[in-house]
């Protein structure tokens, strides 16, 4: 009796395409947590090794030429305030915000900003890369 | 396969837990509260970093090298060990940033104050 079903099923299990995707997967996931990076704009931030666990609610930089965004959204002085109230309302109250200051900067203006944080009730944590 | 898979997998959920795990490396600033009149019983020494770099400490000027030491031995023994900094308008980030390095490694709490 030669005769063989022919249309056998094969049962085994390819796992190839599987391991292809999660190998794509961790080597994403590898070079976007080294790569992470807080400011989009070129700012140098003074370094330090200190680590905070506040999590900011928003990320505000200082250019070296004095230009100021909004996470990474350029954004003039005079309208930084009235931007970042909008952006904070409904925020649990103190919020944080990280503050990414060019490690040129004279304090002056690291200061201005402050002061616009201190009358809206703001935490400010500065930003740093580590040493 | 399956082994490789494995490891693979388990190296996946750790980079995906950790990316997002991952603390900022920043700086506290902490201001002086308002409205609170703070009974001062401890002496809460004064750096100061003027505008051309030079740090000084309870109104003496010093050498960069020496704050360390110098604020330590002013700090000991003391509970909840606090300065009070004062920063020039011209001294830059860089530098108050260093200043701010020496305090949070020896778990000082700086409180940053206007120049009066």
């Amino acid at each position: 009796m030669a005769i063989k079903s022919r249309n056998k099923r094969n049962i085994n299990f390819s796992m190839s395409g599987m391991s292809d995707i999660v190998f794509l997967l961790l080597i994403f996931f590898m070079i976007v947590s080294t790569l992470i990076t807080p400011g989009l704009q070129e700012v140098e931030l003074p370094m330090s090794n200190n680590q905070t666990v506040a999590s900011p609610e928003l990320s505000v930089t200082i250019s070296k030429d004095l230009k100021y965004f909004i996470e990474g959204e350029e954004i003039n002085y005079d309208l930084l305030e009235s931007k970042l109230i909008q952006l904070l309302a409904g925020k649990t109250d103190n919020p944080t915000v990280r503050l990414n200051a060019d490690e040129n900067l004279a304090w002056d203006q690291v200061m201005q900003f402050i002061d616009i944080a201190k009358r809206n009730k703001l935490r400010v944590i500065l930003g740093t890369r580590p040493m | 396969m399956s082994g490789m898979s494995d490891i693979v997998f388990l190296l996946l959920i750790f980079f995906m837990l950790t990316s997002t795990l991952i603390a900022p490396n920043a700086l506290k600033l902490l201001f002086p509260q308002q409205g609170q009149t703070a009974i001062t019983i401890r002496h809460i020494p004064i750096i100061e970093l003027k505008s051309d770099g030079k740090v000084s400490l309870d109104g003496r000027i010093i050498a960069f090298e020496n704050l360390e030491v110098l604020l330590i031995n002013k700090l000991v023994g003391q509970e909840d060990p606090t300065v009070t900094f004062i920063i020039e308008g011209k001294a830059t980030v860089r530098e108050t940033v260093n200043v701010m390095n020496i305090a949070a490694k020896n778990n000082i709490k700086v409180v940053l104050k206007e120049k009066s």
